[in-house]
């Protein structure tokens, strides 16, 4: 890492505590219900660093990321913006704040205004928040293109005109104009291809090294994860089941989850035959969640009390929390998969 | 060396964009597929593999789309040439297909049981008692848990990996001998992808269908197919089986897929990308197609077209550095 965020290690950017986001539901003869989607996440996201957020579709990490940028009102519990509390905040509050975190978006066409050209799209951000005179706004928006790799020739040109990887640069650039502390990327290369992946990719990194700017990545894809991220939160039906560094998480995974989210990944090496964790069956609606344990319907080691106790975060030492309290039962292979369910 | 069931030669593909003008979608497109295989079709968007799974099916619009070159050889018929009646015979019963959606592939305003019966009675004359029960049969073969209570539900009651199951179900009802999946498992979850993956390999074993699997991602191809072509602008660029494109890739391109592949199962610092992007089809490169992107082009690469060249037993790759005539081994000479 770089040096700009060991001085600057205490104080998390972004702190949230108990997070909970609950959406009322109308049910059968017009019961009320609540969809949980994110049901009690407490994380800290340090400066210039990258937190990977994964999980499922549905799992609610979307869900997570919005409501930590105030985009939604979190039903319960504390986000604490460089040391604000945002929780209760109107638009005319937050509209400062607003300033130091950004957004990029999965499809880069959907969030680009098709009528105006990639200089104003990008300039924007600087026109909304009054930064520098004329002349500055016209330097920096120049400058910040040319970072992301987009010549002059391509300024005045509309978002058809781009490529998605092209398009993407320019969403990450206006996410960038502003000097952000905080970045949330939600998916922001799934929907491109390899080749042009890599590309986003490497500039999001430069762009971090450069900048100091911390990132939440909310991605599905583990493998763009394991390269980009410093820690990775492993989420599941609205819970957090297992967080830590990227070297303890992909080396050594405690949380049945993860291992089997880590084994169900095609690796593209024909040699590799990993042994598979099977996952009978879906996950299942978060509106009906499971008792106790989530995932304990799924859970090749589910035991009796999986059923009924809630697991609680547990400290593996050097920042390693996993919600599963088998975990190094698991791990030392003293709990054996439960075979009846693991075939079912 | 078991029988070659499907084999495609010098496929050409061109698309009607106005009056008089037309692109060519693929060109040159050579392969086989034999008997109880499955070929992995990779490549980037656009790159033509859609149009080639959907140009042996012929299910490409007739009013813009123009075969307009070579030959597909199935079961000694030439698929190409087939009236649109006998390419009725073909479609469901010897080939199938899936498709990446499975929700926009079912009808939402039928049941399950419904769709599936249909299929059974399109391929064969047997009652619908009688195909209820075949259909039932088979959902309860591709995993889906209550069959019997399924067949009365519609698709919006199923999960992705359900319909997908479905899907596959109603592709192998007629017991096809060649099934194209294209992109089956992009729309789902990686721990519903597994299952799918290990579904359609355990079917493909039990069944002997050959399967052509069209994907994006080098890891499902490296974990399931046999056999694995690389697409590049609507061209064959390497051909050959799937140990000798992960372990000994020979052209740029194959070779910069997969460095710029993040690895779950390794660290790493800085990926390798490839620069540029896929030039349009209206814009392609006079000699390779790949020549604009690639780190090794010489001035020959930008004037010759290189052809598809057998490099050693079953490996084939079209690149002019790869022992092709005129290439590498030929200068050092």
């Amino acid at each position: 890492m770089t040096q700009t965020n060991e001085s600057a290690r205490q104080v998390p950017v972004m702190s949230i505590k108990d997070l909970k986001k609950y959406f009322p539901v109308r049910g059968v003869k017009n019961r009320k219900l609540s969809l949980k989607a994110v049901d009690g996440v407490s994380l800290d996201i340090m400066p210039g660093e990258t937190v990977g957020l994964v999980g499922e579709s549905g799992c609610g990490k979307s869900t997570l990321g919005r409501t930590i940028l105030g985009l939604q009102s979190a039903t319960d519990g504390q986000i604490e913006f460089m040391g604000e509390n945002i929780v209760g905040y109107d638009n005319k509050k937050l509209r400062p704040l607003r300033q130091k975190m950004q957004i990029i978006f999965q499809d880069p066409y959907a969030s680009l205004d098709p009528r105006k050209t990639i200089f104003d799209l990008v300039r924007a951000p600087l026109d909304a928040f009054h930064i520098g005179t004329e002349e500055e706004k016209k330097q920096k928006t120049q400058q910040i293109l040319e970072f992301v790799g987009l010549g002059e020739y391509q300024f005045y040109k509309f978002p058809h005109e781009l490529s998605g990887g092209q398009r993407q640069r320019v969403v990450t650039a206006r996410a960038m104009v502003v000097d952000p502390a905080f970045i949330l990327c939600d998916e922001p290369v799934s929907a491109l291809d390899v080749s042009v992946r890599s590309q986003v990719l490497n500039l999001m990194k430069e762009a971090q090294e450069k900048t100091g700017v911390a990132y939440l990545f909310i991605s599905h894809d583990m493998s763009v994860v394991r390269y980009l991220c410093d820690r990775v939160a492993v989420m599941y039906l609205g819970k957090l089941v297992e967080f830590g560094s990227k070297k303890e998480l992909f080396e050594n995974p405690l949380h049945p989850y993860t291992k089997a989210l880590l084994s169900a990944i095609p690796v593209p090496d024909v040699d590799k035959k990993r042994e598979r964790i099977f996952l009978p069956g879906d996950v299942p609606s978060p509106l009906h969640p499971p008792k106790g344990c989530r995932f304990h319907n799924r859970c090749p080691y589910a035991q009796e009390s999986c059923g009924t106790i809630e697991p609680q975060w547990q400290d593996m030492g050097e920042g390693h929390f996993v919600a599963c309290p088998y975990a190094l039962q698991i791990k030392s292979s003293a709990l054996q998969s439960n075979k009846t369910l693991f075939e079912a | 060396m078991s029988d070659v069931i499907l084999d495609v030669k010098n496929l050409q593909v061109q698309f009607r964009t106005g009056k008089k003008e037309t692109l060519t979608a693929i060109q040159d497109v050579t392969f086989q597929v034999k008997a109880g295989e499955i070929l992995g079709i990779v490549g980037e968007s656009g790159c033509g593999k859609s149009v080639t799974a959907n140009t042996i099916l012929r299910l490409l619009p007739k009013q813009t789309s123009l075969i307009s070159g070579g030959s597909i050889s199935f079961q000694g018929r030439d698929l190409v040439t087939l009236s649109e009646k006998e390419m009725r015979k073909v479609r469901g019963s010897k080939i199938s297909m899936i498709f990446q959606e499975p929700m926009t592939s079912l009808n939402p305003a039928y049941r399950i049981g419904v769709q599936l019966v249909e299929m059974y009675q399109a391929h064969s004359k047997i009652s619908k008692k009688e195909a209820w029960q075949k259909a039932t049969k088979m959902l309860e073969k591709v995993g889906i848990p209550a069959p019997d209570q399924r067949m009365y539900e519609y698709p919006h009651q199923l999960s992705g990996g359900m319909r997908q199951r479905v899907m596959i179900a109603m592709a192998l009802s007629a017991k096809p001998e060649l099934l194209i999946a294209d992109e089956p498992t992009t729309a789902l979850d990686v721990t519903i992808q597994a299952q799918v993956l290990d579904l359609m390999k355990e079917l493909q074993r039990e069944m002997g269908t050959s399967i052509i699997l069209i994907t994006h991602d080098m890891g499902v191809v490296a974990e399931t197919s046999d056999y694995v072509m690389v697409m590049y602008a609507g061209e064959v660029v390497e051909y050959g089986s799937a140990a000798m494109i992960f372990k000994n890739p020979l052209h740029p391109y194959t070779q910069g897929l997969l460095n710029s592949l993040p690895r779950v199962d390794r660290d790493m610092q800085r990926l390798t990308s490839i620069t540029g992007t896929v030039p349009s089809l209206s814009e392609m490169p006079a000699g390779c197609r790949f020549s604009n992107r690639c780190g090794q082009c010489s001035g020959q690469c930008t004037q010759q077209k290189p052809q598809l060249v057998e490099v050693e037993p079953g490996h084939q790759v079209r690149c002019l550095l790869c022992g092709a005539p005129g290439g590498r081994g030929e200068e050092a000479e």
